[in-house]
């Protein structure tokens, strides 16, 4: 059976944007429904049930953090939207943004419901002009409707959103991070616990949420449990999932498949094969931050699960594919380069590490290498993992590790021949 | 210091938020928006209007990369050269840019029309490589097509 889009299926109207064609095409039936006839205990519950797990890069199931909001505390309670997107490898948030933000608003409108919140920001990543154009619209069409500001849908319930645009900080995406940045602070994460979800924006109540996690809502609503768990790899993995193909592939796109496609079909069947009948060399599946799969482990779906069963992660996605002629020490260095900009520096593990590790792996790429750097480099790694207040330490530890492990012979001949492996003419 | 339309935005920014210390960077943003760049007149000012010390808000102005001390051109290039950029040719977008305008990146023509830097993954991967000009994306670039897009800002200038 051909698999029938979700997230994307109203993608390709140029006019969806508008609210009057969201509203057309069956757009916020669910948010009314939600709010006019159903208790925000069972909106939990549904989400619950249907196994939709965060996709913002950790997978964590999205109705049980929303359980953890603690309803009696008298302080206000905050949703964010985490539309930062910045990744390395991922660009499928933007496609909603820009294309079929009411999906977006209508998600938002649910989830606040569900966890009493009366004001929701949208954590917009500061890059996105146009984002921001097409947000600021949709947001004033749905307040013209009644559908935010006092009792929405003539409903009880009140709730506003407002569109916060970030200034180019990779850190700010990463949940306590955001909350300090859109209190005006430098996006230093907070140690946890407390999580946000007792203890986030303004110390009060706060879930965080990424875009496409929130963009399931309005179709879980109109097609229940049983159709969303119907999608998906197994009970743990379910629902539609965008997928970002970048790099060597003749077709490089933002897909909209099952959570767990399988990979190579991914690749083959969606993506058009890697670009011009290449040789596949490795595949990164979820963004920088995570390791590479050799060709021999590409046979996998890409599901939390299976992923993880492979030592990588789903992440946020992004899928990025090499062929032959890829250097992997100059995508380990461009890796760890991108960490070492991005570290907000509170950490002295993820500080240094990201530091030093570009400086052995710029030396080893431009043939100044020594025999010991690459047991350095994995000494530093081990060193960076699972001790700093947030991932990102680990995010660039993880990823420089198995491109080392993985592909030690490219490493080595660069630090004995003092150039490349791969020809000159053949590079990316 | 600012436009009415300016001030108007401020005014609405901070009413937004629960505390008004959370409009800080979107009203840098504006300020860069009018000034080009942000001025340290602009820095004292909204210090003041949010109660903050003006050398706070300029530590937290350096964590952010959008946000600038100093004018760029006209035309603003921000080169991604991430992975998926890498991956699909941007070392010769970059070399074309530097050719084009005849300086280094983080510089500014003689002109004042044009200026570049490198910048991390834009979130444009699966249409890579890519560039920003002033916000706006030019996506699945070559270097003819850079070539283009930077003759025709010259022209309009
Ligand atoms: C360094 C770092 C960067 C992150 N960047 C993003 C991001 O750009 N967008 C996003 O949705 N989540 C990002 N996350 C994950 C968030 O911390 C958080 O888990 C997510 O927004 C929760 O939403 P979800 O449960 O709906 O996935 C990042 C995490 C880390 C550690
Ligand atoms: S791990 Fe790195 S990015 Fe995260 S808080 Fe520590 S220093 Fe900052
Ligand atoms: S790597 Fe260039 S846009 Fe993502």
């Amino acid at each position: 059976m051909p698999y029938e889009l979700v997230l994307f299926k109203n993608i390709v109207d140029p006019r969806v944007k508008e609210i009057d064609r969201y509203i057309e095409l069956g757009g916020y039936k669910a948010a009314e429904k939600v709010v006019k006839e159903i208790t925000p205990k069972d909106v939990i519950e549904t989400t619950k049930a249907t196994g939709l797990r965060g996709r913002g890069g950790a997978g964590f199931p999205t109705g049980l953090k929303w359980s953890f909001v603690p309803k009696d505390t008298g302080k206000p309670i905050y949703l964010c939207c985490n539309a930062d997107e910045s990744e390395p490898g991922t660009c499928k948030d933007r496609v909603i943004i820009e294309r079929d933000p009411h999906q977006l608003i209508e998600g938002i409108i649910i989830a606040a419901y569900a966890v009493d919140c009366h004001l929701a920001f949208i954590y917009l990543r500061g890059e996105f002009s146009l984002g921001y154009r097409v947000l600021d619209k949709a947001l004033q069409e749905a307040r013209a409707r009644g559908f935010l500001g006092g009792r929405i849908f003539g409903s009880g319930h009140d709730l506003d959103i407002v569109l916060h645009s970030g200034a180019g900080a990779y850190i700010c995406g990463e949940e306590t991070g955001l909350i300090e940045s859109l209190e005006g602070k430098r996006g230093h994460p907070r140690q946890k616990p407390p999580f946000p979800a007792v203890q986030g924006l303004y110390g009060c109540p706060t879930v965080v949420n990424n875009v496409e996690t929130l963009a399931n809502l309005p179709h879980i609503f109109n097609r229940g449990v049983d159709w969303f768990k119907s999608i998906g790899s197994n009970e743990k993995n379910t629902g539609p999932k965008l997928y970002c193909v970048s790099g060597h592939v003749n077709k490089p796109a933002v897909v909209e498949r099952e959570l767990g496609v399988p990979l190579m079909e991914l690749i083959n069947e969606v993506c058009g094969g890697v670009r011009d009948g290449n040789k596949l060399k490795g595949v990164i599946p979820g963004g920088s931050s995570v390791p590479i799969l050799r060709p021999e482990e590409c046979d996998v779906r890409m599901d939390f699960d299976s992923l993880a069963a492979k030592g990588t992660l789903l992440g946020s996605c992004g899928v990025m594919v090499m062929d032959e002629t890829a250097c992997m020490v100059r995508l380990a260095l461009r890796t760890a380069r991108f960490y070492a900009e991005e570290t907000c520096g509170q950490c002295t593990q993820c500080r240094e590490g990201t530091w030093w590790m570009e400086q052995v792996l710029h030396r080893i790429e431009h043939g100044y290498g020594k025999a010991d750097d690459l047991r350095m480099i994995l000494d530093m790694c081990a060193n960076m993992k699972g001790v700093t207040i947030c991932v990102l330490s680990d995010a660039c530890a993880m990823p420089v590790e198995a491109m080392i492990n993985k592909y030690r012979e490219e490493f080595e001949y660069h630090i004995t021949q003092k150039r490349c492996m791969v020809p000159a003419h053949a590079h990316a | 210091m600012f436009s009415k339309e300016t001030e108007d935005k401020f005014k609405h920014l901070v009413s937004l938020y629960p505390r008004k210390r959370s409009a800080l960077i979107p009203m840098l943003l504006l300020a860069q928006k009018e000034d080009g760049y942000i001025k340290p007149a602009a820095i004292d000012y909204v210090a003041r209007y949010l109660d903050l010390n003006p050398s706070e808000v300029d530590s937290i102005m350096s964590f952010y990369t959008l946000l600038r001390r100093r004018p760029v051109g006209k035309y603003h290039i921000m080169i991604c050269t991430n992975l998926s950029c890498l991956l699909r040719g941007s070392d010769e977008i970059e070399a074309c840019v530097k050719r084009e305008l005849g300086v280094n990146l983080g510089e500014v023509t003689a002109d004042g029309l044009f200026s570049a830097i490198e910048f991390e993954c834009l979130a444009s991967c699966t249409t890579a490589p890519v560039i920003q000009i002033n916000g706006e994306f030019y996506e699945n670039l070559d270097v003819r097509k850079t070539e283009e897009i930077l003759d025709e800002l010259r022209k309009r200038r």
